[in-house]
């Protein structure tokens, strides 16, 4: 058992304890479980750590134990430790072992703590053991587990019924994603008879690019759901339901993220098929269209949510003209201050006492500086001010867009660069500045968090700012791995780019200051405009996703499922149960007939039946 | 008188009573057909005696006259137990195990 087992299942260890802790409810650890949680996913981390230092261009394979073997398929579970895995290991454990300290302070008193660091632990293992996966079928494993704990995690609360539900929508959509995955896993199997990464990959010439490009179609459907781009995207914000550590962790650094890797993971079969052009303009859509809808939502967590799918967007666009370490490299900066705006918005909840409307915070800044800072950090590095760490992996992402020749793409992403730096900045003026627009209730709980939720804070905003400068050290480890399909630009046209991109980003900045922090132009005016009006409710209702979906699919094929499953019951199947006993009750009516009562009809009986006995022994 | 002549007339017997208690509903004359029904069996195992001749038949029917006449009079005990209920002899009017 190699290093790779022991950051795979130590999590799983700790999950072990705290769900004994829970189901047996061991009074003295309940409040403690925390313990199990931080040592486990602590050690973890340090393993990670050795592990992403020390790889170098090496790799390694581990072989765990056998799950099971059946005909052709033998399903192993076990490691394969490339530059990809360890920058995976390491972010995730970075972020999960935060994410424990930080849930310290966050679900102090909570009934469920216990269960909370339980879930936690699978969360971590799950994640990890699909990062580690040697196999396409270990991935699945992965893929589905992380499923699980996500919705174990979104219904937290399960007593809530917007929790509850949160968590049912998004366990059903991502399984949609996960049948077209599925589907994929078994193309996979029937064209070249293995699920191992190593003979798949090593084999891909042998197959045609049809059935690569169906494979790639719907393996993207599965990192569709699971990484919430359009049109699987609408559980994401829902599942802000969850206690805020899990939407930091999962679903914003983390396990959205799973769809992004496995694409990279996948290279060969993306490389070799033609659905890399999908792949951009679900991103591209994505990224643009989420950040309109962030500009206008209210909830802090929501805004946020919108965000996280806008770059999740960049990473898919990314992929989708063949920067695949681009994508992976915004995949660990927004990692890093994603986290921490999601920390950030726990902790002015935490002192909102629940509180999550923006237009009912402002002037929060003077109450809690640290959370203030840091979250000023992670919104500066999400909006790609240099040379915070957004800057370096978004900025990449939008040059390499337009180097490759895919201008569409660069246009609609550096829009969304600006529309990030307006609903960020509409976002920090609104809960950190201006005027104090909470009641007197509020005011008296409001105070800084306790030093295990700003700790965590401290130390994400470190990466946030740094995480920019490794870029050219990251591009060279992961090279390794997988390829990197950019042209290179001249220098003077890059500068160009980051020119307008980053000059995009300060004005967006400067108009939501003038808007909502200089109060020179009123927000009403601008949406109560007729011309702009009809956009702004399209967009502030999500361009109507959720209810299209619940025309659809709810009502229509859900309901007209169900009456037709009724009409099944009531006529089909209640005929069958009615027809016996209605062929009962004929028979009887008729059978009784013979039973007259009166003796000589039994004596006739009698009589006939001996004749006849009498009749069949002579003729035979 | 031939033994063969005893069998038919035993045939004959049988047919009577089972004609007797198929088709007859008063109560007494069931009763008359089950008596002949039972002496056909006492006729026969004459003619059988005779046949074989030896007198284990004819033993055998003063058994079968006692037990007939001890069951005549539990029969008729019957008959009279259930005239004191129903008032009536006819078979249709005591039909009561029918549902």
């Amino acid at each position: 058992m190699g290093v790779a087992f022991w950051i795979t299942f130590l999590p799983l260890i700790s999950f072990l304890l705290c769900g004994a802790v829970s189901f047996f409810r061991i009074n003295s650890f309940r409040q403690r479980s925390h313990y199990f949680g931080v040592t486990a996913v602590g050690i973890s981390l340090i393993l990670s750590t050795v592990t992403l230092l020390k790889i170098g261009n090496r790799t390694f394979s581990e072989t765990w134990f056998d799950w099971f073997t059946s005909g052709g398929l033998s399903a192993q579970f076990g490691a394969y430790v490339d530059q990809l895995t360890a920058v995976m290991f390491f972010v995730v454990t970075f972020i999960s072992f935060l994410v424990h300290i930080y849930s310290i302070g966050y679900m102090h008193g909570d009934p469920g703590y216990d269960r909370f660091f339980a879930y936690l632990g699978l969360f971590t293992f799950s994640m990890l053991a699909l990062v580690a996966a040697p196999n396409f079928l270990q991935l699945f494993f992965g893929w589905e587990a992380v499923g699980l704990s996500s919705y174990l995690l979104i219904g937290f609360w399960f007593r809530r019924k917007r929790a509850a539900d949160a968590a049912i929508k998004a366990f059903l959509l991502n399984r949609v994603g996960d049948f077209l995955f599925i589907l994929g896993l078994i193309i996979i199997f029937w064209t070249f008879g293995t699920l191992d990464f190593h003979e798949v990959f090593s084999s891909v010439n042998s197959a045609s690019k049809a059935t690569l490009s169906l494979i790639g179609l719907l393996l993207l459907g599965g990192a569709v759901g699971k990484s919430a781009q359009v049109p699987l995207h609408t559980w994401l914000a829902d599942a802000m339901e969850g206690p805020t550590p899990i939407s930091a962790l999962i679903h914003a650094a983390t396990m959205v993220a799973a769809g992004v890797f496995m694409i990279a993971r996948c290279f060969p079969i993306y490389d070799g098929g033609n659905v890399l052009p999908i792949v951009g303009i679900i991103g591209t859509v994505t990224a643009f269209g989420a950040a309109t809808v962030g500009l206008t939502q209210f909830d802090i967590k929501r805004v946020l949510a919108y965000s996280t799918l806008s770059q999740l967007g960049y990473m898919f666009a990314a992929l989708g003209v063949g920067a695949y370490i681009y994508a992976m490299f915004h995949l660990f900066t927004h990692a890093f201050f994603k986290a921490l705006l999601f920390l950030g918005s726990g902790s002015v909840i935490h002192a909102m006492e629940g509180e999550q409307d923006i237009r009912k915070m402002g002037g929060l800044g003077k109450y809690m500086p640290i959370t203030t800072a840091t979250f000023i950090i992670g919104s500066l590095a999400l909006i790609g001010i240099p040379p915070l760490a957004g800057f370096f992996s978004k900025d990449r992402i939008i040059s390499a867009t337009f180097s490759n020749g895919h201008t569409g793409f660069w246009f609609f992403l550096t829009a969304g660069a600006f529309l990030t730096a307006l609903y960020m900045g509409r976002l920090i003026f609104l809960v950190f500045f201006g005027k104090e627009r909470f009641e007197t209730r509020e005011m008296k709980h409001l105070h800084e968090s306790p030093t295990v939720m700003t700790l965590p804070l401290i130390v994400l905003s470190i990466p946030s700012v740094v995480a920019g400068f490794l870029g050219e050290w990251f591009e060279e480890f992961l090279k390794q791995a997988i390829p990197n399909h950019v042209e290179e630009l001249p220098h003077s046209t890059e500068l160009i780019l980051v020119t307008i991109t980053v000059s995009l980003a300060l004005l967006g900045l400067l108009i939501s200051a003038m808007v909502y922090f200089a109060r020179k132009i009123d927000p009403e005016s601008i949406t109560e405009n007729p011309v702009i009006k009809p956009i702004y409710t399209l967009i502030y209702n999500k361009y109507y996703f959720d209810e299209l979906y619940n025309l659809l699919f709810v009502r229509g094929v859900g309901f007209g499922l169900g009456r037709l499953a009724s009409l099944l019951d009531r006529y089909v199947i209640d005929g069958i149960v009615n027809g016996t006993a209605q062929l009962t009750k004929w028979s009887g009516e008729i059978l009784r007939m013979t039973q007259t009562g009166v003796v000589n009809t039994y004596v006739a009986y009698m009589v006939a039946g001996t004749a006849i006995i009498l009749i069949i022994l002579l003729l035979f | 008188m031939t033994p063969f002549s005893l069998f038919l007339l035993s045939g004959l017997l049988l047919a009577i009573g089972l004609f007797g208690i198929v088709a007859r509903r008063n109560v007494i004359s069931l009763f008359f057909g089950l008596e002949l029904i039972l002496n056909s069996a006492n006729v026969l195992l004459v003619g059988f005696s005779k046949l074989h001749g030896n007198y284990y038949g004819e033993l055998f029917v003063f058994f079968v006259l006692a037990v007939a006449a001890a069951e005549a009079a539990v029969g008729l005990a019957i008959v009279v137990a259930i005239y004191r209920m129903k008032r009536s002899i006819n078979t249709e009017d005591f039909r009561t195990l029918r549902w």
